[in-house]
């Protein structure tokens, strides 16, 4: 049984003729919070979308559970678990809160897990319980950012791939999401955050990637990143 | 008195046709953003279907309908298997469906030519007489398919809003991506939806040749008609596209007892130009800010 929930091997994609990941090498074991930061516009979230299946593989391996997955369209990779929460949330816009949650759910067959499922994101983000009916399109930027984690955790996935949860929300309301991730991390699920910083990720990430030019250009834990200000300040600004 | 009451008839009877001839082309439109140029081929698919169900066969009238709604689901089975599944991913579908379902239109109405013949046959799924008031006659044909357009209406409806299939073509339609990341098989649902569009359809076209005749071309007069009714009520707005259709046929059919019959068309398509210099996102339609 292979312990590593996500590998990729020498990956490469992108967009038409734009290559933007280069050749990258990833293991993320189970259970495990692994962020990968780096400025904007990078490559960070190509590479997500890469392994949730959105853009293809142009070359390299991705395995999920040591199952080969590059070749597998987006939506089987769900069946499998992998959830991705992508950037700018791409919710219904036309769909009440409900109706969007419970779509991450589609998959599932069992009405009364799914009501289980609902009641512990109703937990999770009481916001949104409050404003069920209300339709999507009208909601906040930090509301879609819940109801986008929301609808990922309805999905059940065993490896969750978060972009940017703390995008353009307030301070308080990073707090709240980034509590969320914390208490699911306990229930056992495997997260790929990406983050333009390092600061939300600290207390939360077991291993970080710093990403430039669509390769990894370091990797340790959060501690070792925090005290090297040499990187910090020529990858990250800080 | 008597003139009044007959055209109140005639709009009826007009407006149904133009009603159920709008259905499915509204649904692909509203929901998957495909205008299908070929839907004059599943109207004419239901109309053969009833005929020869019922003239070559000699089946009971009862058996038409279930028929046409087997020769709509094939039709539509076999566009999405050999067209839309290869296309409904490109970035540029919309504009390359309108070319293909173009190609299918010509294709299918050369296939009915060569198999049924070019002649105009009567469509013997048709009920014969009316409801005498006054002077003026209420075809039973016109209610049945009035009755018809509304059940058509309800089953879309409860199909999209009440069923799992429904809310899956719906959230497909509204965030394809999003879709993806749920689980959707999207592919599925493109396939789905025009199976039920080419199902409804079918049934269309044996009630819209049960008022005129079966010939190849019958579903290009209805898809053009349909075409103007769903873009003057608003893109996608289903219950709109049905009422638009009782509404211009009325107009049309006014114009004609007024003016004459060959002014009914081009005055309602004049009227169609104006109701869309005024609203040019549809009469029931809202105006739409696209973020570049």
């Amino acid at each position: 049984m292979d312990k590593n929930s996500l590998r990729l091997v020498n990956v490469s994609s992108g967009y038409d003729l734009q290559k933007v990941i280069h050749g990258i090498s990833l293991n993320i074991e189970e259970g495990s919070v692994v962020g990968i930061i780096g400025p904007n516009g990078h490559g960070k979230s190509t590479l997500v979308k890469t392994v949730s299946g959105l853009i293809s593989t142009w070359s390299g391996q991705v395995f999920f559970e040591g199952l080969p997955i590059e070749k597998m369209p987006a939506h089987e990779r769900v069946t499998l678990g992998v959830v991705h929460v992508p950037q700018g949330d791409l919710i219904f816009p036309k769909m009440t809160i409900e109706e969007n949650l419970r779509l991450g759910a589609v998959l599932a067959e069992n009405s009364e897990e799914v009501e289980r499922r609902l009641d512990k994101v109703f937990d999770l983000f009481p916001v949104l319980l409050n404003r069920r009916v209300q339709v999507a399109r009208t909601l906040s930027g930090g509301e879609r950012r819940m109801l986008g984690i929301g609808r990922g955790l309805m999905s059940n996935g065993k490896l969750m791939l978060i972009d940017e949860p703390s995008l353009g929300l307030a301070p308080k309301l990073i707090d709240q999401i980034y509590d969320s991730l914390s208490e699911m991390k306990e229930s056992g699920i495997t997260f790929l955050i990406v983050e333009e910083n390092i600061t939300r990720l600290q207390n939360i990430a077991d291993w970080i990637y710093l990403m430039d030019n669509g390769e990894f250009v370091w990797s340790g834990n959060p501690d070792e990143l925090q005290s090297n200000s040499e990187l910090l300040s020529t990858y990250l600004g800080v | 008195m008597d003139i009044f009451l007959q055209v109140i008839f005639s709009s009826l009877t007009v407006g149904s046709i133009y009603a159920v001839g709008t259905i499915a082309l509204s649904l692909l439109l509203g929901t998957l953003s495909m205008l299908n140029l070929a839907h004059g081929t599943f109207i004419a698919a239901g109309g053969y279907s009833a005929y020869w169900t019922m003239k070559v066969m000699g089946a009971h009238w009862i058996f038409a309908l279930p028929i046409s709604v087997v020769a709509g689901v094939i039709s539509g089975y076999l566009m999405y298997h050999l067209v839309v599944r290869w296309l409904y991913d490109r970035p540029d579908f919309e504009i390359d469906i309108i070319i293909v379902t173009v190609a299918i239109a010509a294709l299918g109405e050369n296939i009915f030519l060569n198999v049924a013949g070019p002649e105009a046959r009567r469509q013997p799924f048709h009920i014969d007489g009316g409801f005498h008031i006054a002077d003026a006659v209420l075809p039973y044909q016109t209610i049945l398919t009035v009755a018809i357009a509304l059940v058509l209406l309800i089953i879309v409806a409860l199909i999209l809003g009440k069923t799992k299939t429904g809310m899956v073509i719906r959230a497909v339609s509204q965030q394809r991506d999003a879709s993806k990341l749920v689980g959707i098989n999207v592919s599925k649902s493109y396939g789905q939806a025009i199976i039920i569009a080419g199902a409804i359809a079918a049934v269309s076209g044996v009630l819209v040749t049960g008022m005129a005749q079966v010939f190849p071309g019958v579903g290009s007069s209805v898809t053009l008609k349909a075409l103007v009714i769903v873009i003057i009520a608003g893109i996608g707005n289903l219950p709109a596209s049905v009422l638009m259709a009782f509404l211009l046929g009325a107009f049309e059919v006014t114009v004609q007892y007024i003016f004459g019959a060959r002014y009914g068309f081009p005055a309602m398509l004049g009227l169609v130009i104006i109701g869309l210099i005024w609203r040019p996102y549809g009469i029931f339609g809202k105006e739409t800010i696209t973020r570049v």
